[in-house]
């Protein structure tokens, strides 16, 4: 996929900079070791999860990346247990970012006039999309609902409350948990 | 931090007036610290300006659709660990997706009763969700707070059932407090049944007081009449935990009530209101020495 040529080129680059520079030597022997041992073996552990052989490969590369960008205070026992979790989270978050890319052109696709969107525009969407998608995690679906029509829609608190069948305080309560996650999520 | 918050909620509500503007710029130029809380707040925010000036109506629908890869995933029969992480992102799912529809639902603050219609009177406590079930108009599931049954007129048995276990009983009044961990049962008049996921079955005789989970049952130093008296606007803990307690005051509180993870387990006693959440908030920081910070009115978090 178009969209996932810029980020996988720039993980690289990242994983490069972060192993050439101020890794300690047992650090980054303990990961070049590790990456000549494990990594065909969590590609295929990953291929059975994916749909495509390029995004196993890019999910196997993305986990040797974080696990070289985990702290140098962070003790690794069991690398291939930790590569295989940041795996399944990868992996996870991958599907979850084309579920929204997938739903918000699908929303497109009932606009009555035709819309067409640059692979540029569209990356950035995602982008954007996947970072709200983050913040929003964990509110109720109401919470969600409430945040989204102020937010996108620009609504009132009293036109969110007669729309989600809410008091105004609830709709207070349901910003103030929302701003609350923009602020403490990463 | 929390006073960039205050602002932006009251910007967003559509009732700021000109005077809140001119209070928020005097705000703005009190201090630069003010001025960067604002910005960085609305750094995080940039995001949503992102999605809203490119077709908002799509980002909304996209960000509120069900996610078909989740149910993909979670019927997968996943390897170790990902079970783990999954189940608890489908559990929430799940939930939100109840709470949507509840039967019977009491707002924040309130207390409400309803009669089940063949002499079951329920009290809900406030924040409370509870659903009526295909299986009988006696049978209901609480998914959310606690209620008080009194059956003394009850033609037939309640059932409640809970994401711990299924509580059932005849007559007297019982009453179930369902806690984001585990669930408190209290029984008077009558013995209660009480069955728990894994099968289990223990009668709970009147004058008790259990706590349950999936980790089993533990007798309570309780007694039911005081664990009743949140139906007259009293909390009465003899020996809980502060999460717990914390939890009981956030159904009256219009905002987060929070107790910091290194003293949620703190052992609680006394008499609190709970029509004055905050002040129960501020009386049990000061018996317990905590420091209670407030992030806004709606936020408030108890820590060492």
């Amino acid at each position: 996929m178009a969209d996932e040529c810029p980020e996988r080129t720039s993980r690289t680059s990242t994983h490069e900079s972060s192993a050439g520079s101020g890794s300690s030597a047992p650090r980054h022997d303990l990961l070049s070791s590790e990456f000549r041992k494990s990594y065909q073996w969590l590609k295929t552990r990953i291929r059975r999860r994916v749909d495509s052989p390029a995004d196993a490969e890019d999910v196997a590369a993305s986990a040797f990346v974080e696990m070289a960008e985990m702290p140098e205070t962070t003790v690794i026992h069991q690398p291939r247990a930790l590569l295989t979790t940041i795996a399944q989270r990868l992996i996870f978050e991958m599907w979850r970012r084309r579920d929204l890319e997938r739903a918000y052109l699908d929303a497109l696709r009932q606009n009555p006039e035709a819309v067409t969107l640059s692979a540029e525009a569209m990356l950035e969407l995602t982008h954007a999309l996947v970072a709200v998608d983050r913040v929003l995690a964990g509110l109720s679906v109401n919470a969600r609902r409430a945040f989204l029509y102020s937010h996108l829609d620009g609504l009132t608190y009293a036109e969110i409350a007669a729309l989600l069948g809410v008091s105004v305080s609830m709709v207070r309560k349901y910003m103030a948990k929302a701003l609350t996650q923009c602020l403490t999520t990463d | 931090m929390k006073v960039a918050i205050e602002w932006e909620i009251l910007f967003r509500s559509g009732e700021a007036t000109e005077g809140d503007r001119l209070s928020f710029n005097e705000w703005c130029a009190a201090h630069p610290a003010h001025q960067e809380s604002w910005a960085a707040l609305q750094a995080r925010m940039q995001p949503l300006q992102t999605l809203r000036t490119n077709h908002p109506a799509a980002g909304r629908q996209a960000l509120l659709a069900p996610s078909p890869s989740r149910r993909r995933l979670l019927s997968a029969g996943a390897v170790s660990g990902l079970t783990l992480l999954l189940g608890a992102v489908g559990l929430r799912v799940a939930t939100h997706a109840l709470s949507l529809d509840a039967d019977w639902r009491s707002g924040v603050g309130s207390r409400e009763v309803i009669d089940l219609g063949s002499g079951s009177r329920l009290t809900l406590d406030a924040n409370t969700s509870l659903y009526g079930t295909d299986t009988g108009a006696d049978t209901v599931r609480l998914t959310q707070g606690q209620i008080f049954a009194d059956l003394s007129e009850a033609q037939r048995p309640l059932t409640v059932q809970t994401r711990y276990g299924v509580v059932s009983a005849a007559t007297g009044s019982l009453n179930l407090n369902l806690y984001t961990q585990h669930a408190v049962l209290a029984v008077d008049g009558t013995p209660a049944q009480l069955s728990l996921l894994d099968g289990s079955r223990t009668v709970v005789a009147s004058g008790q007081v259990v706590a349950f989970s999936d980790q089993g049952v533990a007798k309570l130093s309780d007694i039911p009449t005081s664990v009743f008296a949140w139906t007259s606007g009293l909390l009465v803990v003899s020996d809980a935990t502060l999460a717990d307690v914390v939890e009981s005051l956030g159904r009256y509180h219009f905002g987060i009530l929070h107790a910091d993870q290194t003293v949620a387990g703190r052992r609680v006693g006394g008499v609190f209101r709970l029509d004055n959440p905050l002040g129960s908030i501020h009386q049990l920081a000061s018996s317990l020495a905590l420091t209670v910070t407030t992030y806004s009115d709606y936020i408030v978090v108890l820590s060492a």
